[in-house]
């Protein structure tokens, strides 16, 4: 019991560190070598795991050898553009100027279904509002509508909002994040003087604060706290 | 939090309790199965083929009631081998063919002694 129990721990931490060296690409949109490698990993550490008979070292050697792989085929997508192509496919254009290419659609076996379901996920009901449809090397299909049916933005009415940058969290369940507080320009003290304002005396009672570019705070106390 | 903490405590005592209590019983039951059949070689030995027979029965019937259990606890291919060793011992005692006899019942001794060490928590068997 306590064998297979060890086993999959050892396992399990193996593949979370794979996992996490193979980068983020392999939790998200996949490509096609890294579908494959997700794949193959989740065999080669679930039968060593519950089969006392395979060496621990039969689940753990194949499991490194797709990490070097996979590791080895992504810096030659990256570093070369012809290597790229051969191993990760180009994106096809399936509508252009408004027109379903019916050739492309062909030769990726994308039916007219597949691409009405796709467009109505990207909000696009009306194939008559989509300029160009592009099919990416992870599945996923890019749409741009035609310019009519886009989503107004403030440029169009020659407005210029002023930037929002990004809101860095500077508290986190009762923790303050120095680093972020650092990059917000801001010190301890500002912090628990922004705190007082709120009537909150320590920060272990903060859920969540939070400080945009502009320095504007977003504080919300924890319940207990109230 | 603290729920999670909990039954992951409850989780990991039962699974080293388990382990624990296992290892114990199927190392007991190796031991008596192997001690029953014991003074079988000298019963072979000396032409007592009758007496080799009662307790190859006897060794039978313990087998049969362990092996249930043992069923919960290990890899069935296992069983299968020793339930297949015995009934070659059976045959070989029965047809009393001193040679093979000898060879199966130490097959069958290696055989379920192994179990327990097979089962022991330790690096060989881990890796």
């Amino acid at each position: 019991m306590l064998v297979i129990f060890t086993r999959a721990l050892i396992l399990y931490a193996l593949v979370v560190v794979v996992m996490r060296v193979m980068g983020k690409q392999q939790i998200g949109e996949l490509q096609p070598y890294e579908l494959v490698v997700a794949v193959m990993i989740a065999d080669l550490g679930a039968v060593p795991m519950q089969n006392t008979g395979i060496p621990l070292l039969a689940g753990i050697i194949p499991i490194l050898t797709l990490l070097i792989s996979q590791l080895a085929l992504s810096y030659i997508s990256m570093r070369s553009i012809k290597g790229r192509e051969l191993i990760c496919g180009i994106p096809t254009v399936l509508v252009e100027k408004g027109r379903l290419l019916e050739e492309a659609m062909r030769k990726e076996r994308y039916n007219i279904n597949d691409l009405l379901e796709a467009l109505r996920s990207q909000g696009y009901y009306n194939i008559a509002d989509v300029e160009y449809a592009i099919l990416e090397t992870n599945g996923t299909l890019s749409v741009i509508p035609k310019a009519e049916k886009r989503p107004a933005n403030p440029g169009d009415f020659n407005l210029q909002p002023p930037n929002e940058g990004l809101p860095l969290p500077v508290i986190i369940d009762g923790v303050i994040d120095y680093r972020s507080l650092n990059k917000v320009k801001k010190d301890y003290a500002w912090l628990i003087s922004q705190l007082k304002a709120y009537n909150i005396t320590d920060v272990s009672n903060v859920l969540i604060a939070s400080v945009d570019e502009n320095g504007s705070l977003f504080i919300q106390a924890k319940e207990a706290a109230k | 939090m603290k729920a999670a903490a909990i039954i992951l405590t409850v989780i990991l005592i039962f699974i080293i309790g388990l382990d624990v209590c296992s290892y114990y019983y199927l190392k007991n039951m190796a031991n008596a199965i192997s001690q029953s059949i014991e003074d079988l070689p000298d019963r072979i030995d000396g032409g007592d083929w009758d007496a080799a027979s009662d307790g190859l029965a006897k060794t039978s019937r313990q087998w049969s009631s362990v092996k249930g259990i043992w069923a919960v606890l290990i890899n069935h291919q296992e069983i299968d081998n020793i339930e297949m060793s015995l009934t070659r011992l059976k045959s070989f005692v029965k047809y009393k063919d001193i040679n093979e006899s000898m060879a199966e019942y130490n097959t069958f001794k290696a055989l379920v002694e192994h179990i327990p060490e097979s089962e022991k928590f330790s690096l060989v068997n881990i890796f």
